[in-house]
């Protein structure tokens, strides 16, 4: 057992470190820095920040170098997650594209496709968002009923697709069809990348609960796209969209656990400075042990990352105990949430303004945290991963 | 970066897995409780002669002079087995107490301790059941070249069968800590039985009436045994977290393997989702709480500055953990679990045993909670 880290990836750390401190916004990260108040504002920055990111060679931190990545080592992208954490850096907007899809176009892709794609998602010149979801297919996504019927060398898309996150300013979207609907369900399914000036679609903004968003409605009516965009192989689809899955998870829960981490020690800080009769809240009984609780999951969490983290350094593949840490923090998360909003006690109902504590910050990750159960497989989907491919329990 | 246990650990703990498969199975186990001691000495005696007792002791008295981490999954497979003997004790609390004692007490015990001859156990807190700050109820005070101790320390585990008992004092009428090696033949120390909720752990209620000892059996100086104390208690925290977890793996295994092969509604009650969940949060639950025991245990040996912490939280997660758990086991298998032929009711005790052994987890938890108060503000090196 050994939590050392060699010198050339403290050199790292340090470097990336001092990157961050010349190149994010000014004074961003410190109490009195005045955030993006709309949407178009935060869609702005989080692009230009994915250009700053591509201008510093930290783009594509895993991608393999020939593909214009950095071919970072896993304990790299570690150390990348936690100190962007740490400096709270903006959320690179093409997040999606950078970790599902440029992995999966490495591994499936024609070279036509790499050298057409892969360059304009790093430097953010192609903005992309996600089309997996539908109406009907959430939980279930192999039932997905979009369409997708060959004529000659294009395929013509007919269907709906939901949570298309940042559709209205992407460029593509990158969508699972179901080309092949006598096939059983998971195998009549494509990967397609589409481009989204493409005539026929129509992107509706979906205000989401906390009553801003990302988040959209995609249709598509007679949508024609070359047969040269499909990934991986007609009806590959579903093999395509595993491996693309199965990168979501692993070094990314680093950063919400230094996240957490982070918004941690602000309630801490928070705690002492709030008062319950006369008294700093850290001293009351109850809530002290709940905070200890949940300060004590935060450490489970992360060794857990760690435990995790040295069987992909022994080169055992990522298997499914991504489902237990997914499931882990965004559990713990939503009770920190909860705790934070009891601690502020009355306050917790002033969202906005001057009277708002600490300018409505924990009421956003409140309301944002019950998204952290669904997306990604909902916990209930985590837990039959869990009980049928790490336990073997009966389907 | 290798957050995992080596492999010649790893063989250590299959060797000790095997050895007590074949020596301490379950009805090995039933028939012991049913005996005058709860305890079985042969038995001690093999898991001395496989090293299990002198990982921690220097080489000079007969021991392997390895580290904490080379004893954890030992631990770990002690609580798989329900083993009934004070393990923590005898080959945790004393070797580390006694880093602060003479070389004669050293010689006296530890070479015993190595071979399986001695048997320690600790007496360490009254009703409080946490030693530090306040819970230690015996008092030593100073006449003239010894020492008289008063007071009653509770669940006292194996004392009846222990040759030494590591017992911690208050001195004289101040906070002053002295930790004493009490032999169960000194005038004044009585024993009493306690009837265990944990029929495999047998505890006494220990007093002492005016039990008259001398400075050779204070380790180091009277009043300055706090960091030897502590120094035990902290790594005797994370052995008994790894008790819970090894407890709590066999328990996850026996509910899994149960809801595979129970059959209801013409199905396994394991594809049942109501099941599936349930058996998947003991895993979640089991597989995290793990990986905080394994740091713990790595800050021993490292020396690392949240070691106090890490043991608190390994301590009160870990025991939690087994008993919710042990308990979930129970539910998944329904009447069966309820029997005293099933052998889940051992392992739910044990929980229960370990949860609120050195302190319950409010108490650990406390410890965690203590360390934001000392702290002026939380470190605000968020750039």
């Amino acid at each position: 057992m050994d939590f050392t880290f060699t010198p050339s990836e403290e050199q790292f750390r340090l470097e990336l470190r001092q990157w961050l401190e010349e190149h994010l916004p000014p004074g961003w990260g410190t109490p009195g820095c005045q955030y993006p108040k709309t949407y178009e504002e935060w869609v702005r920055l989080r692009r230009q920040w994915d250009r700053t990111l591509y201008a510093g060679g930290y783009a594509g931190l895993s991608w393999p170098r020939e593909y214009g990545g950095r071919g970072a080592t896993v304990v790299e992208q570690v150390i990348y997650f936690e100190e962007i954490a740490r400096a709270r850096a903006p959320e690179e907007l093409n997040r999606a594209a950078k970790l599902l899809l440029g992995p999966t176009i490495i591994h499936h892709g024609t070279e036509e496709q790499k050298r057409r794609f892969l360059p304009r998602i790093l430097s953010a010149d192609d903005q992309w968002c996600q089309g997996f979801s539908e109406p009907n297919a959430g939980s279930d996504l192999a039932s997905l009923s979009t369409r997708a019927v060959r004529d000659g060398d294009t395929l013509v898309i007919n269907g709906q697709k939901v949570w298309t996150s940042f559709a209205t300013v992407a460029d593509w979207i990158f969508m699972l069809v179901r080309t092949d609907p006598d096939a059983p369900k998971h195998k009549g399914i494509t990967f397609l990348l589409a481009d989204m000036r493409t005539p026929g679609i129509t992107v509706r903004p979906i205000v989401q609960m906390t009553g801003s968003g990302e988040f959209c409605e995609t249709f598509f009516d007679n949508v024609r796209v070359p047969v040269a965009n499909v990934l991986g192989g007609l009806n590959q689809g579903w093999q395509v969209t595993a491996t693309a899955l199965s990168h979501e998870r692993g070094t990314l829960a680093f950063h919400r656990h230094a996240m957490i981490r982070l918004e941690f020690d602000e309630l801490i800080d928070m705690a002492k400075r709030i008062t319950r009769r006369g008294r700093p809240v850290i001293e009351d009984p109850l809530l002290r042990q709940r905070l200890a609780q949940c300060h004590s999951e935060i450490e489970m969490l992360r060794w857990t990352l760690y435990s995790n983290l040295t069987k992909r350094l022994r080169g055992e593949p990522a298997g499914s105990e991504g489902s237990i840490v997914k499931l882990y923090w965004s559990e713990l998360y939503q009770r920190i949430v909860e705790l934070a909003l009891e601690i502020l006690g009355p306050a917790s109902q002033i969202a906005d303004g001057a009277l708002a504590e600490e300018g409505g910050r924990w009421q956003q990750r409140f309301l944002k945290s019950r998204g952290d159960s669904i997306h990604s497989g909902t916990n209930e989907i985590q837990r039959n991963i869990i009980g049928e491919r790490l336990l073997g329990l009966p389907r | 970066m290798d957050f995992d246990f080596s492999t010649d650990q790893y063989l250590g703990r299959d060797s000790v897995r095997s050895f007590l498969a074949d020596r301490l199975p379950t009805t090995r186990l039933r028939h012991l409780v049913d005996t005058d001691t709860g305890f079985d000495r042969e038995l001690w005696r093999g898991l001395a002669e496989l090293g299990w007792t002198s990982v921690l002791l220097g080489e000079k008295h007969g021991g392997l002079g390895l580290g904490f981490l080379d004893l954890a999954l030992l631990c770990e497979e002690s609580g798989r087995a329900l083993l009934p003997a004070p393990l923590v004790e005898t080959a945790v609390m004393l070797p580390l107490a006694l880093e602060a004692g003479s070389a004669a007490q050293c010689e006296r015990w530890l070479p015993r301790v190595a071979t399986g001859d001695a048997v320690a156990t600790a007496a360490l807190a009254g009703r409080d059941g946490f030693p530090l700050p306040s819970g230690i109820d015996v008092r030593a005070r100073r006449e003239g070249a010894w020492f008289v101790l008063d007071g009653e320390a509770l669940v006292v585990p194996f004392a009846e069968v222990a040759d030494v008992m590591l017992t911690a004092t208050r001195v004289d009428d101040g906070d002053g800590i002295a930790l004493f090696l009490v032999e169960p033949g000194d005038a004044g120390v009585s024993r009493q039985a306690l009837p265990g909720l944990d029929p495999t752990i047998r505890a006494a209620a220990v007093r002492f009436g005016g039990v008259r000892l001398g400075r050779d059996r204070v380790i180091g100086e009277a009043g300055g045994g706090r960091p030897a104390l502590e120094r035990a208690l902290r790594a005797a925290n994370i052995a008994l977290a790894f008790q819970a977890v090894g407890g709590a793996g066999r328990a996850l295994e026996m509910a899994v393997e149960y809801a595979k092969v129970r059959q209801q509604f013409g199905k396994p009650i394991g594809s049942f989702q109501a099941i599936k969940h349930k058996c998947a949060d003991m895993m979640v639950q089991y597989e995290t709480t793990r990986a905080g025991a394994c740091y713990a245990a790595w800050t021993i040996d490292a020396g690392a500055p949240d070691a106090e912490v890490a043991a608190a939280m390994a301590k009160a997660m870990c025991t939690e953990m087994f008993r919710d758990v042990a308990g979930a086991a129970i539910q998944v298998h329904g009447g069966i679990g309820f029997t005293w032929e099933h052998d889940l009711h051992f392992y739910f005790k044990r929980a229960k045993y370990l949860e609120f052994a050195l302190g319950t987890p409010s108490q650990h938890r406390e410890v965690v909670a203590a360390t934001w108060l000392a702290k002026s503000s939380v470190e605000g090196d968020h750039r």
